[in-house]
């Protein structure tokens, strides 16, 4: 005896209803439960569809499917973090290279050239706000993208929600603006460092914000099989 | 003896054996081969599973295939090239913990 159609999205509603937002895990957990009410009903062909389904989603235990959504969500994490390590050692080919490494001589010039003072911490406060801003901005426009797909996937919604990255963007501001730090502001090793810092996180901005994004459909396919076949 | 702790750090392990003779098999029919081979001794939990199969496959040890079968899809896991490589240490290494196991708990005393 197997499920219908309609009993198969009956499960899937039950999944959403149990938290499951992502139809990739949703997917994974309709066959199983599928596939232990099909089992019951083997031995009990009497079994309602109802109790049987109640019977299979006792075996996830007393929270249900959170334990499973929260691993799914840290093996996606590591999974983007790898991307990410990917891309950044992809953008290191020849013409990048010497783009970069102007950058950070022209950012290391530009240090150099700046008096000692309020301007030259503004001005580097400035540079990781207008990161930070530019990161928010990004993340709002793919949040809307993404409102417009009926269907979530997890790792669609970690590349898309790149709000966190915000946090990191933050700390080095925060750097500047300790006492500590400005003794160093005219040390040529530390305005190399600081350059090394701005180019990085700029990066690190195009790798997360633009470059990965832009990828997106062609990472979900690599990564789940059934995103081209639903 | 079913759910016992003594297993639980053994989980992956079984995972990759079970998948490695077995060549592909999703999520339910792990939990049901477990149980046919410990005879009902061990019972892989749901809960546990799917995030041993999540982490294996973000690890790059697992690779996923997906197949209609009857009116839903199916996630079939297996082994990647690296998963065969990480099988036999992580078995080479659970075979000396049971050799050791065995020292421990029941030591052979000899007089020489």
């Amino acid at each position: 005896m197997t499920l219908t159609q309609d009993q198969i999205q009956e499960l899937f509603k039950f999944t959403r209803a149990h938290y499951v937002e992502h139809y990739d895990l949703q997917l994974e957990l309709v066959d199983h439960l599928a596939n232990g009410i099909e089992n019951q009903w083997q031995h009990n062909p009497e079994l309602s569809f109802e109790q049987a389904k109640n019977n299979e989603f006792k075996k996830f235990g007393v929270f249900g499917f959170q334990d499973v959504i929260k691993q799914r969500r840290k093996a996606m994490s590591k999974r983007y973090r790898n991307l990410i390590w990917r891309y950044f050692k992809e953008w290191w080919s020849l013409p990048k290279i010497i783009a970069t490494l102007t950058f950070v001589m022209g950012i290391f010039t530009l240090l150099k050239m700046l008096p000692q003072g309020e301007l030259k911490k503004g001005i580097v406060s400035g540079v990781f706000i207008g990161f930070s801003l530019v990161m928010l901005f990004r993340t709002f426009q793919l949040k809307k993208r993404m409102e417009g797909t009926w269907r979530k996937w997890m790792l669609q919604e970690i590349i898309y929600n790149q709000g966190l990255l915000v946090n990191l963007f933050i700390i080095p501001m925060n750097l500047c603006n300790l006492k500590w730090t400005n003794g160093f502001m005219d040390n040529l090793y530390f305005q190399l460092a600081l350059s090394l810092l701005i180019v990085s996180m700029g990066l690190l901005l195009k790798i997360c914000g633009y470059v990965i994004p832009s990828k997106a459909d062609e990472i979900l396919a690599e990564t789940y099989p059934e995103y081209k076949i639903t | 003896m079913g759910n016992s702790k003594l297993y639980k750090g053994s989980l992956n392990t079984i995972i990759l054996k079970l998948l490695d003779e077995e060549g592909k098999m999703y999520g339910y029919e792990i939990t049901q081969k477990v149980k046919e081979l410990s005879k009902g001794e061990l019972n892989i939990t749901e809960g546990a599973l799917y995030p041993a199969l999540h982490k294996l496959e973000a690890e790059g040890l697992l690779d996923v295939e997906v197949a209609k079968v009857d009116n839903r899809l199916r996630k079939y896991y297996k082994p990647t090239e690296q998963g065969e490589k990480e099988t036999i240490n992580r078995l080479a290494e659970l075979e000396d913990f049971i050799r050791s196991m065995q020292q421990l708990v029941n030591p052979k005393w000899s007089i020489q």
